[in-house]
């Protein structure tokens, strides 16, 4: 049986509300990619429908497809990631085959570090193709007029700000970057957000609940591929 | 992760946990993973909880099927219950056990993640039995010198130079120096770094006496200080949890 384009998007608002929303709303998502997701949606016959969207959100070629992100020469973007996740990407096995503990000594050696250490040291230990994420990355720009919310790194509810769905579950590491070009840089779309409940189109970070007040606007969001240690050019926090 | 306590079984929470590591692993924007919100969930709950003695007894089973794991698939495991923790007394046997039949099926990435699971489990391995670990020593230098040192700085430093001195190794050796430093003292550092400085390795050498520098900064030689008031936050936070009074006493 052959569902109609309005049948399919009924379907998913039926089985998950609020994906099924950020679908329709996504401005940045190209026409051809939009297509592309229907029929796959469409031949959804049976079984865990998560699962037949995340081989779909999964899949490279639907990733980093929204309108190319204007990031201004020597631009400094900021990160963050869970401590965790951070540690356990950079000390990986297939460079620096690190221990979770060696690793968080490591980082937090670097945490106690002044910025000018912190970038000489990472001169002195990492190899310089140590990636900072395993796949994708988001990186976040600082709003006008509030142009240190990363430089200063001492921002404590940054993960609020950013609307992380770990807040408040973990540490974060933050910190600034300069992305290379060849990089990948675009604005994200619902693709690159998958199954991510917290995320709303429109690309700005959306605060969390504690802090909706105090910042009104979201940062400028994003995605590109991981960038390199070696192009860490800030202090790096946890808050 | 939607599932109650009380809907997890020890087959259902094996085979999830064993379905999640045998899949790409996708982040969100902070680096999450479906499998690091589950080992949270696990490591923050009580010891009478439900979901850690079934974790505590499908832990055994993990290590019946690692032979049949991927290398990648493997190495998630290994993260994910590094994560949560596993206690050596569970996983003893079938772990020896299972070390044997990788060895035989010549599956070198799958029994260097095992050794490196008992290793964290508290787990000492012989020396003897380290030195005839020659595939390690070769392909893993950082986890054989991780493995040695555990069992013995002295160990270690002594067959540093029979590791391959490749900028990965050397770059893997930087970066343990914090961790070398706060377990044996700075003198095992500097004989690392003297080690290299007599050997043709100048860009080696160099790198290793640059990561000691850094260390020997006056804003790193105060993590120790760092670390405790990181952990007094910590209790400080726990103990609001639980209403605990709470004394921080500053060592000297």
């Amino acid at each position: 049986m052959k569902f109609t384009e309005s049948q399919i998007i009924k379907l998913y608002k039926k089985a998950h509300p609020r994906l099924a929303s950020n679908f329709i709303r996504d401005t940045f998502l190209p026409a051809k990619k939009r297509k592309a997701f229907l029929k796959h949606l469409g031949n959804f016959s049976k079984g865990d429908m998560v699962s037949w969207l995340e081989q779909f959100f999964f899949d490279k070629k639907n990733q980093q497809v929204g309108p190319p992100a204007k990031i201004g020469p020597g631009e400094v973007l900021g990160a963050a990631r869970l401590f965790t996740a951070f540690t356990r990407t950079l000390m990986a096995k297939e460079i620096l085959d690190c221990e979770p503990h060696i690793a968080e000594e490591t980082i937090r050696l670097m945490v106690s570090l002044e910025e000018d250490d912190v970038i000489e040291y990472i001169r002195a230990t990492f190899p310089p193709f140590s990636k900072l994420a395993l796949y994708q990355m988001w990186s976040f720009q600082s709003s006008e007029g509030d142009k240190d919310a990363f430089y200063a790194l001492v921002t404590h509810d940054i993960s609020c700000r950013l609307g992380l769905p770990s807040y408040g579950t973990g540490d974060h590491v933050i910190f600034g970057h300069i992305l290379v070009p060849k990089l990948n840089a675009f604005k994200p779309t619902c693709l690159d957000a998958g199954i991510m409940p917290e995320w709303a189109p429109g690309g700005r970070t959306k605060p969390l609940k504690p802090c909706k007040a105090k910042y009104k606007t979201g940062l400028e969001e994003i995605v590109h591929n991981p960038n390199f240690i070696h192009n860490v050019v800030t202090k790096i926090a946890i808050v | 992760m939607t599932q109650s306590e009380a809907e997890w079984s020890v087959d259902r929470y094996f085979k999830y946990v064993y379905d999640l590591a045998c899949s790409p692993q996708q982040e969100d924007k902070s680096g999450d993973t479906a499998l690091l919100k589950l080992a949270r969930q696990v490591s923050e709950t009580t010891l009478e909880s439900k979901l850690l003695q079934v974790h505590i007894a499908a832990a055994p089973h993990f290590i019946k099927h690692w032979n049949q794991l991927s290398a990648s698939a493997s190495s998630n495991l290994l993260s994910y219950l590094l994560m949560v923790k596993v206690p050596l007394p569970s996983i003893l046997e079938p772990a020896r056990k299972m070390l044997k039949v990788l060895q035989t099926q010549d599956l070198l990435s799958q029994r260097a993640d095992l050794m490196r699971l008992m290793s964290m489990s508290l787990w000492k391995f012989s020396q003897e039995c380290l030195l005839e670990e020659t595939a390690l020593m070769a392909n893993r230098p950082a986890l054989w010198f991780d493995l040695a040192w555990s069992t013995s700085p002295d160990f270690a430093i002594a067959f540093l130079g029979k590791l391959p001195r490749t900028p990965t190794f050397v770059a893997a050796i930087a970066s343990r120096f914090p961790y070398l430093w706060k377990t044996a003292g700075p003198a095992y550092v500097e004989a690392i770094v003297s080690e290299y400085s007599t050997t043709d390795d100048t860009v080696g050498s160099q790198k290793l006496r640059n990561a000691l520098k850094v260390l020997k900064m006056p804003s790193a030689t105060t993590l120790s200080n760092r670390n405790r008031y990181q952990k007094f936050i910590i209790e400080v936070r726990d103990s609001l949890r639980t209403s605990q009074p709470l004394v921080f006493q500053p060592s000297a």
